[in-house]
C-alpha cells in the first residue's frame, strides 16, 4: 500500500516538474527578446543642447535655390552680387544667379574654389575667387582676368573679403590673415598680437572666416570661441563671444564657423556641432536664432553665409546642394 | 560469311549494375574533393582576411562595446594626431557641457577615463588613448566628429581580435561599416597615414 502511494506521488510530482518545464520552455521561446542596445552611459548625449525654444527663433524659411552642383562637391563661397542676384562655388564650378534666382551661367575655375567674394566697384561685376593656396579674379560671365601669386604649400585659404583698397584672405593653414591691395600686391600678414596671453589666431580646424563690413575687418578666432574686429597690424579692437553650450555662447573646440554683417553692424554666425545660426547686435549681445539643428542634416559642418536686404540669411547647403533662404518672420515676402 | 570467334571481341559490355557502381564511386569522389577543396579555400581566405571598421562609415552608435565576444571589446579608439587641433576645449574629451576643463570626472566624456590630457604649451593640449582602459564606446569619437576634426575614429585592434569568421559586431553594425581587410593591411587609418593601413606607420 505504502509503496502504491509512493509511486502515485513520484508520479505527479513527475507530471508537474514536466508540466513545469513544458511551461519554461514555451515561455523562453515566446517572450520577446529585447533587443540589444547600448548602455545609457556609453551614448553620447547633447542634452537636449541641440533643442532651440520656438520663441527664439526669429526667421523662417522660404524656397531654397537648387544648386546643380556634384554629389562630392562642396558649396563653400557664396556672395550677393550688387544688382541682387548671387554668385556661388561648388567644387571646382561657379554658379551664378539673377536676382529671381535663376541659373544664368556655369563656369569651371579649373580648381576647387573655397571662397568668393565680390571685386568692389566692377561692372560687370567680378568675383575674388580663392583656391587653396592663392587668389583669382574671374569675371561673372567665366573669363578669367587675373591669377596672384601662391601662398605656399601650408597655406590652407579658407574665406576671403575685401573693401575698396584691400582683399583680405584667412589662410587657416598659417593661422593668419593676408592682406593684399587691389592689384595683388601683397602688403602684410595679420595676426593678433599678444594681448593678455593671445598669441596669433586659435585655429584647430580648416574653418577661419574674415568679413569686411562697418568699415573694419571681422574675423572669428574659434578656439577661443570669439569674434575680433582687428586693425590692419593686428591690434584688437573689439571681441565678444564667451565659451558655452547655451543658446547664446560658442561651444566645442572650435566655434564659431561662418560670420557675415548687416549693413548696421550686427552678425549672423553659425556654429558646427550644434549646427545653428544665430543672431548677435553689433556690439555682440545675442538676438535670437535663424535656424537651429534641426533644419540641417547632422552632416554638414560649415554653412557660408551671406546676408542680403530686410535682413534675409542666406545658407550655402553642401548637403542638400541648396542656398537655403531664411527671412525674418513679421517681414514682408 | 563472318564467323565469330570466342576471345575476338576484346571490349566487353558494361553491366548496369557495374556502371551504377562506378558512377556512384566518381560522384561520391568528386563530391568529397569539391566539400574539402571548398573548406580549404574557404579556410585559407578567412585566414588572410581581418574584420576591420571603416572610420567613414562608422556612426559611433556604442555597439563595439558591447557586441564583441571579448570584455573589453577588441574595438578601441585612436587618435590621428596630424589631424587633432591640440584644443585646451576637446569634444572628444569633454562632455558638451562641461562645468570646467579640467580632469574632474563630471566633466569627462569618457565612462571609463581612458583618454589622458597632457599640457604641451598654452593653449595646446595632448590627448593620448589608454587601449588597456579604452572599452570602444565611441563617445569621444562622436563628440569630436561633431564638434571637432575627427581626429579620433575606432578600429579593431588586431593583437587583441580573435577574428571570428562572423565577427558578432559587424552583425550587429547598423551601419555596416565593417568590412575584410588582407591580414598584411588590417587598418583603416586616417590622416597621413590613411589608405596605409599598417598601424605602425
Amino acid at each position: 500500500m505504502l509503496k502504491e502511494n509512493l509511486v502515485r506521488i513520484a508520479a505527479v510530482l513527475g507530471a508537474l516538474a514536466a508540466l513545469v518545464a513544458l511551461v519554461t520552455a514555451f515561455g523562453l521561446a515566446l517572450a520577446p527578446r529585447a533587443q540589444a542596445k547600448p548602455e545609457d552611459y556609453l551614448a553620447y548625449s547633447l542634452e537636449g543642447l541641440d533643442q532651440v525654444p520656438e520663441d527664439k527663433i526669429l526667421y523662417r524659411e522660404a524656397e531654397p535655390v537648387k544648386v546643380p552642383a556634384g554629389a562630392d562637391d562642396s558649396l563653400a563661397g557664396l556672395c550677393l552680387l550688387p544688382d541682387g542676384g548671387s554668385a556661388l562655388s561648388g567644387g571646382s564650378s561657379i554658379f551664378v544667379f539673377d536676382r529671381s534666382r535663376t541659373l544664368v551661367r556655369t563656369f569651371s575655375v579649373g580648381a576647387p574654389a573655397v571662397a568668393l567674394c565680390v571685386k568692389p566697384g566692377t561692372t560687370p561685376p567680378a568675383l575674388y575667387v580663392a583656391m587653396r593656396d592663392h587668389l583669382e579674379i574671374w569675371s561673372v560671365d567665366g573669363r578669367k582676368l587675373d591669377e596672384w601669386t601662391s601662398l605656399g604649400e601650408k597655406a590652407l585659404i579658407a574665406s576671403i573679403a575685401a573693401s575698396g583698397s584691400a582683399v583680405y584672405a584667412a589662410d587657416a593653414g598659417d593661422k593668419n590673415i593676408v592682406q593684399y591691395d587691389t592689384g595683388g600686391r601683397l602688403i602684410r600678414f595679420i595676426t593678433l598680437k599678444a594681448d593678455g596671453g593671445d598669441s596669433g589666431f586659435l585655429i584647430p580646424g580648416a574653418y577661419f572666416d574674415v568679413a569686411f563690413g562697418d568699415g573694419s575687418l571681422w574675423a572669428v578666432d574659434p578656439g577661443r570661441h570669439r569674434v575680433c574686429k582687428i586693425s590692419p597690424d593686428g591690434e584688437i579692437l573689439a571681441a565678444w563671444g564667451r565659451t558655452s553650450a547655451e543658446l547664446d555662447g560658442f561651444c566645442g573646440c572650435c566655434n564659431p564657423v561662418n560670420i557675415a554683417l548687416f549693413p548696421d553692424g550686427s552678425f549672423a554666425v553659425q556654429e558646427k556641432g550644434l549646427l545653428r545660426i544665430k543672431l548677435y547686435d553689433r556690439t555682440g549681445a545675442f538676438q535670437g536664432v535663424v535656424a537651429g539643428p534641426a533644419s540641417f542634416h547632422p552632416s554638414v559642418k560649415s554653412l557660408d553665409l551671406a546676408v542680403g536686404s530686410g535682413g534675409t540669411v542666406y545658407a550655402a547647403d553642401s548637403h542638400l546642394k541648396e542656398v537655403r533662404i531664411f527671412t525674418r518672420k513679421g517681414a514682408g515676402r | 560469311m563472318k564467323s565469330k570467334k570466342p576471345g575476338k571481341n576484346p571490349k566487353k559490355k558494361m553491366t548496369r549494375r557495374e556502371f551504377l557502381r562506378v558512377g556512384a564511386r566518381a560522384g561520391l569522389a568528386l563530391g568529397a574533393a569539391g566539400v574539402a577543396g571548398g573548406a580549404f579555400l574557404r579556410g585559407r581566405q578567412t585566414a588572410d582576411l581581418r574584420w576591420q571598421l571603416d572610420p567613414d562609415k562608422c556612426i559611433q552608435c556604442g555597439r563595439c562595446a558591447t557586441h564583441c565576444v571579448l570584455t573589453p571589446s577588441a574595438v578601441k579608439a585612436v587618435h590621428a594626431y596630424d589631424v587633432c587641433g591640440y584644443c585646451e576645449l576637446c569634444s572628444g574629451y569633454f562632455k558638451p557641457n562641461a562645468l570646467l576643463l579640467d580632469t574632474a570626472a563630471e566633466n569627462r566624456l569618457c565612462p571609463v577615463s581612458a583618454i589622458k590630457r597632457t599640457f604641451v604649451e598654452d593653449p595646446y593640449y595632448q590627448y593620448t588613448i589608454d587601449t588597456d582602459l579604452c572599452i570602444g564606446c565611441g563617445k569621444c569619437v562622436k563628440g569630436c566628429q561633431s564638434f571637432g576634426n575627427g581626429s579620433l575614429f575606432l578600429q579593431a585592434m588586431h593583437d587583441r581580435c580573435v577574428n571570428c569568421n562572423e565577427c558578432a559586431i559587424a552583425r550587429a553594425c547598423p551601419a555596416r561599416a565593417w568590412t575584410r581587410l588582407p591580414a598584411s593591411a588590417p587598418y583603416m587609418l586616417k590622416g597621413k597615414s590613411r589608405g596605409s593601413g599598417d598601424a605602425k606607420k
